[in-house]
């Protein structure tokens, strides 16, 4: 075999590894991409929870079971490609809200919520998804 | 065949530049996103524990001094009562995380002064609270918690009503704080008028006759929490 034909050999080689290496790497970050995905809804799920319970809008669904400032202000910090579905519960009580109902949640966020005002402790559940 | 090799090692050097510049892209665009990403993930617990404790604190200092008023000042009922409820807080974090390996719970420890005979009258609260991580690498995590309603410089001007400064001991700023009741020489008053002048100096004015020698005694509330101030 002569010197020109291993190095062909050897140049189809190092592209062959090159183009399965690439086709592992893409599939590999394709994965992480999807968590990626999951991880923006929870990052929008925890902002979008901040504002709820520093609007006391929170307070407002438990006594007067008045969604309306909940709702403005999901539909309005979260994405609009983003369903959710919003549950505020104790041992004695649940309230939910939710924007599409029946779908399934792609990242589920739970948060300990404290009342100051009702003087009482309440745990709160966002579930998200993007629409299909 | 000199041609050929010239040919290959171009086409090598294409195809890995093109390897690189596509891996890179895609990397640049997920995947330091991803690391981000979780560290946002895994500090959820901690920032739910720091967000809430303090006003877990608050709730159970309310609750303890309602009940500090009603069981006529019994220590040992108010802080049974403050400590029950962060059990329940305690209960409700554990549901909320304790699927990620996270708990934690508040020791906290009530103090009231409302028999002070002019200058000055609080209910405090020091807690602590602690949270275990070890899921997270964090084996335990501690912050020292304060909560309370601090009243002094009760100045009484005759004929006119009278003035006092709330502080709020979390945040060391004056506050407006809500008058509940006022007895002036054991005759309860039921209305006054009042002003907020900054600085936490809080003033109230009433058509009844009131001297700095008048016995005072009033209930404030601010956030929940109950001061009885009680002046002779």
């Amino acid at each position: 075999m002569s010197k020109g034909q291993i190095f062909l050999i050897g140049a189809i080689a190092a592209m062959g590894f090159m183009i399965v290496f690439t086709v592992v790497a893409l599939e590999y970050i394709k994965v992480d991409v999807v968590s990626s995905r999951s991880q923006t809804l929870l990052r929008n799920g925890f902002s979008a929870l901040k504002a709820a319970i520093n609007s006391n809008a929170i307070d407002a669904l438990i006594t007067n079971n008045d969604a309306s400032t909940l709702q403005f202000i999901f539909d309005n910090s979260l994405p609009s490609y983003v369903c959710y579905n919003f549950t505020v519960y104790n041992s004695t009580f649940t309230r939910s809200v939710c924007s599409v109902r029946g779908f399934e949640a792609e990242v589920t966020l739970f948060y300990v919520y404290t009342s100051v005002s009702l003087r009482n402790t309440y745990i709160l559940v966002l579930k998200l998804a993007v629409k299909t | 065949m000199k041609k050929d090799r010239g040919q290959f090692i171009i086409l090598a050097a294409i195809a890995l530049i093109t390897a690189i510049l596509v891996v890179a892209a895609t990397a640049t665009n997920s995947g330091f996103r991803i690391r981000q990403s979780q560290e946002f993930l895994v500090s959820i617990p901690l920032m739910n524990a720091l967000d809430d404790g303090y006003r877990a604190l608050i709730v159970a200092l309310s609750r303890a001094s309602w009940t500090y008023n009603t069981s006529s000042y019994d220590y040992v009922v108010a802080n049974n009562t403050a400590y029950l409820y962060l059990l329940d807080w305690t209960k409700n974090f554990s549901e909320a995380h304790g699927g990620r390996g996270v708990n934690a719970y508040i020791t906290s420890d009530v103090d009231f002064q409302w028999w002070s005979n002019g200058t000055m009258w609080w209910s405090n609260s020091s807690g602590l609270l602690i949270v275990n991580a070890p899921s997270l690498g964090i084996p335990q995590f501690r912050i020292n918690l304060v909560a309370g309603l601090i009243l002094s410089n009760l100045n009484i001007v005759d004929n006119v009503g009278f003035n006092i400064t709330a502080f709020d001991a979390y945040r060391d700023i004056g506050v407006s704080v809500r008058l509940i009741s006022l007895k002036i020489n054991g005759s309860s008053i039921s209305s006054w008028s009042y002003q907020y002048f900054g600085s936490g100096i809080n003033g109230y004015y009433i058509n009844f006759p009131i001297t700095s020698n008048s016995e005072l005694e009033a209930y404030f509330e601010y956030n929940g929490i109950l001061v009885r101030v009680h002046k002779k």
